[in-house]
């Protein structure tokens, strides 16, 4: 959704692509969705806090509408036997599409280095087997993430590329 | 009301910490309503997962508004949105006020350094709860075959290996073709 959003505001030239750019990279590293992050970024750029307000309830109202509708529906049909037939095929490939996800984050977290490899692998370990809250687990990953530039200052200037992911 | 309150507690906290993107608050979803508070079933909340991932838009924001809505109804479905959204917003703004000073912060890109890898990690959780429910019989098994083939060889949009799996689960287990 982001490329899209960056080619519209560019093309009414509400913001420049250098603008887009550099709000996707800054927000990437914000909790929350990144189209949700970068509407209010952008929209608080173009017209204060008011545009970022507008912008996120553009971005969020369409999906709201959507899954209101969608699970009145559901609720009606949960019982029925080809509903039922249907969540039954989808649910492997829930797990298909969250091996997917992993992979193309993988990418972007570069597990490819064994401190990075062991870092996901404890974080799996806490909070499966030894229940640690969330919460904590993102704490303590990011200042191992401080901890790993200090020691290794290559990894310092490194840019980390913008993930396409919603 | 309090339950209400509680949901929207949740949420906010959710979304405080869903680093990571749309993918981070799933994990955090689960804990809490599957095995905390207990306020849905493994399957409900695969369930939930798999009618996100067939809709356009965030994943995060589908996810919280059907999760409020199947516990409280459509108002508790905005409501969790809003949650959610709340202070990942606030961040993004202030991100957006500040920029010189955030576009600088070592400690920010070198945190998000440590935290992208946990963040998979917490995402092989979402999925080991998940394959819990959905690994049945052999034919689940094929379907997730057919599935990986689909999005790692054939880059098939997510959505519609999302249609062609459940039309898959309507031939295999609906009875009407045995």
């Amino acid at each position: 959704m982001l490329p899209a959003l960056q080619e519209e505001l560019t093309k009414r030239c509400w913001l420049t692509d250098e603008e887009c750019l550099d709000a996707i990279s800054l927000v990437n590293g914000l909790p929350g969705p990144l189209v949700v992050n970068g509407a209010a970024f952008m929209g608080y750029r173009m017209k204060g806090v008011g545009g970022a307000f507008a912008a996120v309830l553009g971005a969020i109202t369409p999906s709201i509408a959507v899954i209101l509708a969608v699970a009145a529906l559901f609720s009606d049909l949960a019982e029925n036997n080809y509903v039922q037939a249907f969540f039954l095929g989808a649910r492997p490939a829930v797990c298909a599409l969250l091996l997917y996800s992993m992979v193309r984050m993988g990418r972007s977290a570069r597990l490819k280095r064994w401190y990075n490899a062991a870092l996901a692998a404890a974080a799996l370990l806490a909070v499966r087997f030894f229940d640690m809250p969330h919460a904590a687990v993102i704490l303590a990953a990011a200042a191992a993430g401080i901890l790993v530039c200090r020691f290794k200052p290559e990894e310092q200037g490194e840019e980390v590329e913008h993930e396409p992911s919603d | 009301m309090s339950l209400l309150i509680d949901l929207c507690m949740f949420f906010l906290k959710a979304g405080a910490f869903s680093f990571g993107g749309g993918y981070g608050v799933l994990y955090m979803l689960q804990s809490e309503l599957v095995y905390h508070s207990k306020w849905m079933s493994p399957a409900e909340f695969a369930d939930i997962m798999a009618i996100a991932e067939m809709t356009p838009g965030p994943i995060a924001v589908n996810a919280s508004t059907f999760a409020g809505y199947k516990l409280m109804g459509p108002l508790a479905g905005i409501l969790a949105t809003l949650c959610i959204v709340a202070v990942p917003f606030v961040l993004s703004l202030s991100a957006s006020a500040f920029y010189e000073k955030f576009r600088d912060n070592c400690y920010l890109a070198s945190a998000l350094k440590g935290i992208r890898p946990a963040v998979v990690g917490l995402i092989a959780a979402v999925g080991l709860g998940i394959a819990e429910v959905s690994f049945p019989d052999g034919l689940s098994a094929a379907i997730f075959v057919l599935a990986a083939l689909l999005l790692f060889r054939w880059k098939v949009h997510p959505i519609l290996v999302m249609l062609v799996s459940g039309l898959a689960g309507i031939l295999l287990y609906s009875g009407v073709f045995a």
